[in-house]
């Protein structure tokens, strides 16, 4: 008996089908997006507001000297949905004033400085990644260009630090160093067939090449494809792939007046959200390893990482500190991943948090007053699974705001949608959270907002993100 | 005969889509020190796959009505059933899965339906 409840405890994860968030149909979530504030649970004491809705795909926000919000639409979507980034002045009104625009997105971060906007601009069909800053009277100076961001992740942050550095995450082309048959589904291997990653420093890599359908022609044929190479290519045992910058899933920095572009740490994966904690140390959220592809690795934690100056978080071999070339991380039912390194740049850092495996923890803060509370914590938007696009899920994960005490690791649910199970609003038949994206403090630190991307459906052809869905919530301490 | 349809039963139940909400964001009851050093390592170990208790990649832990702290062990240290990988002691030591089992215990006693009695009215 004993051993049936252990058994049965296990929970039998090939045995049950995906269950992601996204699992919706999407003719039943075009319509109209309906709000409920009642429907969202808040951590005790805290209320929730409604700052900005009729958005389209947003994904930042920043405020400026005078504390007025301003929301950034990202101008793409994953699964190939082209739209119009827009810096837009937030009215809750919902007549939200146009201040800049571009045809180059993703915009994934926005920081406000001394009386200007520093926006990270993927270039998801350009290829070009960039760091924009913009005035307030719309005019955009391009500060950062070429940034390697035409695959999987893109050109993100950014944060600009007391000394007038600005910090910025580069996302990896690649899942986890090979590109695919994902590559194709991602939509971006027929833009830019000669893409992959390339690592922040000289590396050897071992000779494994990964097959796959040759997605570039028929199909039908086989191809074979090494780590950090073209698709269709390989190279020999040993081989040296050298190091430049910018380069692939790293935390980077440059003057905010303009300047060479400078590596602080690399070996992320998709280094999404940067935020400074009130003592001045920056900290970063990483997107990690999905199961997909021509080297899936299962069971990976995305992480809040310390940004120590020269380390290095151990993608592609490693996911918070342990070599995934072991049981833990297969996907079940098929190989072990294999190493792709020869040997390790140097010891992978610690992340100081854990989150939920698919959960996608984005662009983040910490708190730094006490009216508000948890100063010292960091306040991470999940925006919530994308299964089965990126792995199987048997419950939905993330579609919440969580607080976390990087000194501990400790996560805690701080909003949430009400009811027994969990999702996003729109499979719960909820007016609550779709899917967070980012959050912010006011200048004031007694604000929290928190940009909600809106629905986003997640079939077996891919994602498909509704229009005109995203938001802006606001928490504030006590009662409304 | 009675005792195997009970094992299948609960197989098929825990097989089945059983996600339970973590806790809700009220006062909760506090954690003892043990209970509060088992979160810590939860969140190292654990909180992966099974996020804040919930089920995710994993399955969902805050909703076992019964489960001895033995059996909680064994699943863990030989991560029976077709997929969980096993932790050994080089990965958890004994006192860090002690913990672990207590906090465990801890969630699994939190009632989030009856706890948030503002249950939603579709």
């Amino acid at each position: 008996m004993l051993a049936v409840l252990v058994f049965a405890s296990a929970g039998c994860f090939r045995m049950r089908p995906t269950r992601g968030g996204g699992d919706v149909d999407v003719d039943d979530v075009s319509g109209p997006r309906r709000i409920r504030i009642s429907d969202v649970a808040v951590q005790y004491g805290y209320s929730l507001h409604v700052a900005g809705t009729g958005l389209t795909f947003p994904t930042g926000i920043t405020f400026d000297d005078a504390g007025t919000p301003y929301v950034i639409e990202s101008g793409y979507s994953y699964g190939e949905k082209v739209t119009e980034a827009r810096l837009l002045e937030l009215d809750p009104a919902g007549k939200h004033r146009v201040v800049a625009r571009s045809k180059n997105g993703p915009w994934t971060g926005v920081y406000f400085h001394q009386g200007s906007f520093y926006i990270a601009e993927g270039g998801a069909v350009t290829g070009a990644g960039k760091i924009l800053k913009v005035g307030r009277d719309g005019a955009i100076t391009t500060l950062v260009d070429n940034l390697p961001s035409m695959g999987d992740h893109h050109t993100n942050g950014p944060v600009v630090a007391p000394d007038g550095t600005l910090y910025f995450g580069q996302g990896t082309v690649t899942n986890s160093g090979v590109v695919g048959e994902d590559s194709a589904d991602f939509g971006w291997l027929s833009r830019h067939p000669e893409a992959h990653d390339i690592p922040c420093k000289d590396i050897k890599i071992n000779a494994t090449a990964f097959e796959s359908k040759d997605v570039l022609k028929n199909g039908s044929d086989k191809v074979k494809t090494s780590a950090y190479s073209a698709f269709g290519t390989t190279v020999a045992e040993g081989a040296v792939i050298p190091g430049a910058v910018p380069c692939s899933g790293a935390v980077l920095k440059v003057p905010v007046g303009g300047g060479p572009v400078e590596l602080v740490a690399w070996g992320y994966r998709n280094p999404f959200g940067l935020a400074f904690d009130p003592a001045g140390q920056l900290y970063v959220t990483d997107n990690s390893y999905d199961e997909r592809g021509s080297r899936p690795v299962w069971g990976s934690p995305d992480m809040l990482f310390k940004v120590v100056p020269g380390s290095w978080a151990g993608w592609p071999d490693y996911s918070g500190g342990l070599p995934v070339a072991q049981k833990r991380y297969k996907r079940p039912g098929y190989p072990e991943p294999t190493t792709i390194l020869t040997e390790p740049p140097m010891k992978p850092i610690e992340p100081s948090a854990r989150f939920g495996s698919h959960s996608s923890s984005d662009a983040f803060d910490f708190s730094r007053n006490e009216a508000f509370g948890f100063v010292g914590e960091a306040f991470v938007p999940q925006f919530g699974d994308m299964a089965p696009t990126a792995g199987k899920v048997t419950s939905p994960v993330g579609f919440r705001l969580v607080r976390v005490d990087p000194k501990d690791g400790v996560v805690t649910d701080f909003a949430t949608n009400k009811g027994p199970k969990n999702g996003p609003a729109s499979k719960l038949e909820l007016g609550g959270l779709e899917r967070p994206v980012a959050a912010r403090f006011d200048p004031s630190g007694t604000a929290l907002y928190v940009v909600d991307f809106g629905v986003m459906a997640v079939g077996d052809k891919g994602p498909e993100a509704i229009e005109g869905t995203g938001m802006v919530w606001k928490i504030t301490r006590g009662e409304p | 005969m009675r005792a195997s349809y009970l094992c299948l039963a609960l197989l098929l139940a825990a097989c089945g889509h059983t996600t339970k909400r973590s806790p809700p964001m009220a006062d909760q009851e506090p954690l003892d020190e043990q209970e509060q050093r088992g979160r810590i390592a939860f969140m190292k170990y654990c909180n992966t796959c099974h996020p804040q208790g919930e089920g995710g990649i994993g399955g969902t832990l805050n909703n076992k009505p019964f489960l001895p702290e033995t059996a909680i062990k064994i699943k863990v240290r030989t991560g029976l059933g077709l997929d969980m990988p096993r932790f050994g002691e080089e990965d958890i030591t004994p006192a860090e899965l002690d913990d672990i089992v207590e906090y465990v215990s801890s969630i699994r006693a939190n009632d989030p339906v009856a706890d948030n009695p503002e249950k939603i009215k579709k």
